[in-house]
C-alpha cells in the first residue's frame, strides 16, 4: 500500500512537472512583448540626428479586387486573340509614424515598413459564346513597401479643436514601378482552326502587375483619439461603377497625455503624510461579536502582561 | 498620384446646369454621411420617399466601412416640405440579416394597408474566397426580399412568399415597389439573353406575385437604361430612368408617361444630367418635381469612390406643364 502511494505521488509529481513544462512552452510561444516597431511615446531619431517624439502610429491596410472577364472574338478562320480572364487581389499593409520634432515642434509623417501581396485566381479563357477553359494555376507575388519602395510621400493634417477637430491622411504610392511586377505562367491557347477556346500543351509566361494606388481618408477626431478611417472605391457587388473594389483603412493609435482628474485637488502635505492612504479605523460592532471579543481579550492580556483570562 | 491631383480628383463631379435649365440644383445636399464611426459614415444612396402624416418620409441606403469592406443598412429621414430633411433620431431603421460576403441594397418602400412594405435586394460579393463558375458564368446569387413594418420605424423580414427577382448570376436589380389601392406593383429591370427587359408584376397579398410582363428596354429608350422607377398617376404611369450614352459618357434622367405601360411618351420634367449611374427618385407636387439622386466622389484615377451624398434638384411645374 505504501509502495502504491509512493508511485502515485511520483506520478503526480511527474505530471505536474510535465504540465508546468507544457504550460511554459505554450506561454513561450506567445510573444512576451508587443511586436517590434515604433510605438506611441518612443523617441525617433531623424536621419539628421534630430530627435522627435512619436505621437501616433498608423496601421494601414489596403485591398484591391478586380474582375477581368474578357471574351474572345471570333474571326473568319477561328478565334482571334483571347486574353486571359482572371480575378486579381492585391493587399498591402504598412506602418506610418506620426512624430513631433523636438526642436521645431513640426509634425513629421513617414512610412516605417510594409509589405504587399498579389494573388491572381480563376485564370481562364472565355469563348465568344461564353464557354470557358482553365488557363492555369493561381499566380502569386509579394514584396516590400516602405521608404525606398514606392512610397512617394505621406502627409497628415490636423485642424480644429474639440468637436470640430478633423484629421486627414494622404499616402502617395507609385504603383507603376516594376517592383510590383509578378511573373505569371499560363497555358497557351490552341489557335489554329479553333472556334471555341481550347487550351494547348504549351505554356507561356506573362508579366502582370499588382494594383497599388495612393490613398486618402479624413474624419472628425480629437488629436489623440484612437480612430479608424477608411476610403473605398468601386463595389464588391454592383457593376454600376466598374468591376473593381478597393479600400484603404487607416487605424491610428496615439500616445495619451496623463489624465488629470478635474476638481480633485489634494494638498501635497496630505499625500506626503500618507494620511490619504491610511486604512480607515474599523467601526466596532454595537453588540460585539466573538471575533472582536477575542481580540479585545488578547489585546488586554498583552497590555496587562498576562492579565486575567476570561472564563 | 500626387496630393494635388488627389485633392482635385476628390472634389465632387458637379452636374452642370446649363443656362436656362429649369432644373435648379439645391446647393445643400438633402442628406450627408454621418460622423466618423456612425452606421452611415461613408455614403448615402438609394432614396425611396413616401408621404406620411407628418409630411414626407425618406428611406435610404447608408453605408459604413470596416476592415471587411462596406456595410450597407437602411435609414430613415423626415421632412415637412420635401426640401429639408432630418435623419431619424432613432438612427438605423433596418439592418437586414445577410450572410458572409453578402450585402443589402436598393430599398423601395410603400405604404400598404395599415403598414409599410419594403422591397430590397441582397447581393453576393463577386470576388469571394469561394467564388465558383457555372455554365452561365460567375456564381454570385442575388435575390429580392420583402420586409414589413407596422409603423415604418421597426422592420422585419417577411419570410413567407417567393419574390420574382432572383438569379444565380449577378445583375444590378433595382426593384421599384408601390401600392395602388389594394394592389402591389413591382417593377424591375432584368437580363434576357443579350437583351434587357423591364418587368412588371402585381400582388394582392405581398406573398404571391403574378407572372411578370416584360418589355425590352430598347423599346423605351435607344440607350441602355438603369435606375428605373415607375410612379402611379391617376390613369397614367410615369416612368423615370437613367439613359447612359456610352459614347458621350453621359447619364441623363428621362421622364416619360404612358396610359398602358407599354407605349411611353416623352412628357414631364426635361432631362437632367446626372454625375453617375444611380437610381434617382422623383417626388411630384403641385409646385413641380423634386429629384433626389446620389452623387459619388471620384478619384483622380477615374474610379468612383463609395463616398456619396444625396443631392436634390427642383423643376417647377411650369417648365413641363402642357408639353
Amino acid at each position: 500500500m505504501k509502495g502504491t502511494d509512493q508511485i502515485a505521488r511520483a506520478c503526480t509529481c511527474i505530471a505536474l512537472v510535465l504540465g508546468s513544462t507544457l504550460l511554459f512552452a505554450v506561454a513561450a510561444k506567445k510573444p512576451a512583448h508587443p511586436p517590434d516597431g515604433p510605438k506611441p511615446g518612443d523617441t525617433y531619431t531623424e536621419p539628421n540626428g534630430d530627435k522627435a517624439d512619436i505621437q501616433c502610429v498608423w496601421t494601414v491596410d489596403y485591398i484591391s479586387e478586380q474582375r477581368h472577364e474578357l471574351r474572345g472574338e471570333r474571326g473568319t478562320f477561328g478565334l482571334l486573340l483571347t486574353p486571359v480572364s482572371k480575378d486579381e487581389r492585391t493587399t498591402a499593409s504598412l506602418t506610418i509614424v506620426q512624430a513631433k520634432d523636438w526642436k521645431t515642434g513640426k509634425t513629421l509623417a513617414f512610412a516605417s515598413s510594409g509589405r504587399w501581396e498579389y494573388h491572381g485566381s480563376h485564370l481562364r479563357y472565355i469563348s465568344p459564346d461564353g464557354g470557358s477553359a482553365t488557363a492555369g494555376a493561381d499566380v502569386s507575388g509579394h514584396g516590400k513597401l516602405g521608404p525606398g519602395h514606392a512610397i512617394k510621400s505621406v502627409e497628415i493634417n490636423s485642424s480644429g479643436e474639440g468637436a470640430n477637430a478633423t484629421v486627414e491622411i494622404f499616402l502617395d504610392i507609385d504603383g507603376s514601378l516594376k517592383e510590383f511586377d509578378v511573373d505569371a505562367r499560363v497555358q497557351d491557347l490552341k489557335m489554329k482552326n479553333v472556334m471555341h477556346v481550347e487550351v494547348g500543351d504549351k505554356t507561356k509566361t506573362e508579366i502582370w502587375r499588382a494594383h497599388l494606388t495612393g490613398g486618402f481618408a479624413s474624419g472628425k477626431a480629437d488629436r489623440q483619439q484612437d480612430l479608424t478611417l477608411s476610403y473605398s472605391w468601386g463595389s464588391k457587388t454592383s457593376d454600376a461603377y466598374g468591376t473593381y473594389y478597393g479600400q484603404w483603412t487607416f487605424k491610428r493609435m496615439c500616445q495619451k497625455d496623463p489624465v488629470v482628474p478635474k476638481n480633485d485637488y489634494v494638498p501635497p502635505a496630505v499625500i506626503l503624510s500618507k494620511q490619504r492612504y491610511a486604512d480607515p479605523t474599523p467601526t466596532p460592532s454595537p453588540g460585539g461579536d466573538s471575533f472582536h471579543d477575542e481580540l479585545y481579550v488578547l489585546r488586554k492580556g498583552i497590555l496587562t502582561g498576562g492579565g486575567v483570562a476570561r472564563r | 498620384m500626387s496630393r494635388a491631383t488627389l485633392a482635385v480628383g476628390l472634389t465632387f463631379l458637379v452636374a452642370a446646369s446649363a443656362h436656362g435649365d429649369p432644373w435648379q440644383l439645391d446647393k445643400v445636399p438633402a442628406l450627408i454621411p454621418g460622423n466618423t464611426g456612425t452606421w452611415d459614415s461613408d455614403s448615402i444612396a438609394g432614396a425611396s420617399i413616401i408621404r406620411s402624416p407628418e409630411g414626407w418620409t425618406l428611406f435610404y441606403e447608408g453605408t459604413s466601412l470596416n476592415e471587411g469592406g462596406a456595410h450597407p443598412a437602411f435609414g430613415r429621414a423626415m421632412s415637412t416640405d420635401d426640401a429639408h430633411w432630418k435623419k431619424s433620431d432613432q438612427g438605423l431603421a433596418f439592418d437586414p440579416d445577410v450572410g458572409p460576403h453578402q450585402s443589402a441594397s436598393g430599398p423601395s418602400v410603400t405604404h400598404w394597408r395599415d403598414g409599410y412594405l419594403m422591397a430590397y435586394v441582397v447581393n453576393t460579393d463577386q470576388v469571394a474566397p469561394d467564388t465558383t463558375f457555372d455554365e452561365h458564368g460567375r456564381v454570385a446569387p442575388v435575390e429580392m426580399r420583402m420586409a414589413s413594418s407596422a409603423d415604418g420605424i421597426h422592420w422585419r423580414d417577411q419570410l413567407r412568399g417567393k419574390t420574382p427577382i432572383h438569379s444565380q448570376q449577378h445583375f444590378d436589380f433595382e426593384p421599384c415597389l408601390y401600392a395602388d389601392g389594394e394592389t402591389l406593383h413591382l417593377w424591375w429591370r432584368a437580363p434576357d439573353g443579350e437583351k434587357e427587359m423591364l418587368c412588371h408584376s402585381v400582388s394582392r397579398d405581398g406573398l404571391a406575385w403574378s407572372k411578370p410582363n416584360a418589355q425590352p428596354t430598347n423599346d423605351i429608350d435607344p440607350f441602355p437604361i438603369s435606375g428605373v422607377r415607375v410612379y402611379p398617376s391617376g390613369a397614367y404611369y410615369i416612368i423615370s430612368y437613367v439613359a447612359h450614352d456610352t459614347e458621350k459618357k453621359t447619364f441623363q434622367l428621362i421622364t416619360k408617361l404612358s396610359r398602358d405601360a407599354k407605349t411611353w411618351m416623352r412628357k414631364g420634367p426635361p432631362a437632367f444630367s446626372l454625375p453617375q449611374a444611380c437610381a434617382p427618385f422623383l417626388v411630384f407636387t403641385p409646385e413641380g418635381a423634386r429629384l433626389f439622386f446620389t452623387k459619388h466622389q471620384r478619384l483622380a484615377t477615374g474610379e468612383i469612390a463609395s463616398r456619396a451624398e444625396l443631392m436634390s434638384a427642383f423643376c417647377p411645374k411650369s417648365a413641363y406643364e402642357g408639353n
